[in-house]
């Protein structure tokens, strides 16, 4: 089982959002994918997901022994993936608590752990159960320079593997030399970018309605994100934007 | 040639992460280099105000490195040159 935690330093960049849809893209893919929440005090995995309505118990539940993990698991509408959702309560779980509920998920291949923002003691909590890491960046200055500072915290953690995810990179801007390309950050920072993800209007449209779908930029550019996770590898694969046929009077 | 903006961006975030790791801030830079461009300024002509990079390296260790340039070096006048002292009769 390989425990993933998405983490960032900076609020905003899309940690949620890459959670949700790389866990999906790896349930497509045919594994067994669980999403935790431990953002415990904004939890918002479960409203990206859709499953909000139907959280019946959360994470806190589980520590304090309210009831089994089984039945604080959500299924997904959208995917064969499960959410562990966190409710709001358990905001004085240890690391050791949250640990112990994440290495009791023995049924599947892939936990990912949706980090809260901040580097306290929800980052502590969420970054202890993990193994490895996928820091989400996105070309401002300020998520670059956040995105450093937690990389440097995480060197501290026993992970075995810590990758970088660009999130809402502009091809048309980094092509006019406008925008950091994500190659450049990802050396600036030292860490491979195993996903860029564009800036996509889909997302904030259907992400209201249910799933993303499959013809959208950023889906395809999480296709390549899952597969470089699933098959560990290190490739900084860009989606091209559709040229733009010219048109002509005949 | 001017610069795009994803490169200045980049020069400029390269700097902040290095002086975040260094643990210096600008104000530290620019009054390290005031101080060495007064005492270079004693032996050299200096062209400019001297540039100071502080950087950390992987044992914790402090890197600084001072880039001056000068367009000659100060003559000084030796004891020779010094007009001979009047002795008392």
């Amino acid at each position: 089982m390989r425990k993933i935690v998405v983490t960032s330093g900076k609020g905003g960049v899309g940690k949620t959002t890459v959670t949700a849809s790389l866990g999906r893209k790896l349930a497509d893919m045919g594994y067994r994918v669980v999403l935790a929440d431990a953002d415990v005090g904004l939890n918002n995995l479960d409203v990206v997901t859709g499953a909000d309505s139907r959280v019946v118990y959360d994470i806190g539940d589980v520590a304090a022994g309210r009831c089994r993990i089984f039945q604080a698991l959500v299924a997904d509408n959208e995917s064969t993936a499960r959410i562990l959702p966190s409710a709001g309560g358990g905001e004085e779980m240890s690391a050791q608590a949250f640990r112990g509920v994440i290495d009791s998920l023995t049924d599947c291949d892939f936990v990912f752990i949706d980090c809260p923002a901040g580097i306290e003691n929800g980052f502590h909590r969420a970054v202890s159960a993990a193994t490895e890491a996928i820091v989400v960046t996105t070309p401002s200055a300020s998520a670059i320079r956040d995105a450093d500072k937690v990389l440097t915290l995480l060197s501290a953690y026993r992970l075995e593997d810590i990758s970088l995810v660009v999130n809402r990179i502009r091809p048309d801007m980094t092509a006019r030399g406008e925008m950091m390309r994500a190659d450049d950050i990802a050396r600036l920072l030292g860490t491979p970018a195993v996903g860029v993800i564009p800036e996509d209007d889909c997302v904030t449209l259907y992400q209201q309605l249910g799933r993303v779908p499959d013809f959208a930029l950023s889906e395809k550019a999480f296709a390549l994100l899952a597969k470089n996770i699933a098959d560990r590898t290190k490739k900084c694969a860009e989606i091209r934007m559709p040229l733009r046929r010219r048109r002509r009077w005949f | 040639m001017v610069l795009k903006p994803a490169k200045l961006m980049e020069e400029r975030m390269k700097e902040m992460l290095i002086r975040d790791k260094a643990g210096v801030g600008e104000g530290f830079s620019a009054a390290l280099s005031g101080d060495v461009g007064r005492v270079l300024g004693d032996y050299f002509e200096l062209v400019s105000r001297p540039a100071v990079k502080v950087a950390r390296g992987e044992d914790g260790a402090y890197e600084v490195t001072v880039t001056a340039r000068a367009s000659a070096v100060k003559r000084f006048r030796t004891t020779e040159e010094l007009p001979s002292p009047v002795i008392p009769s």
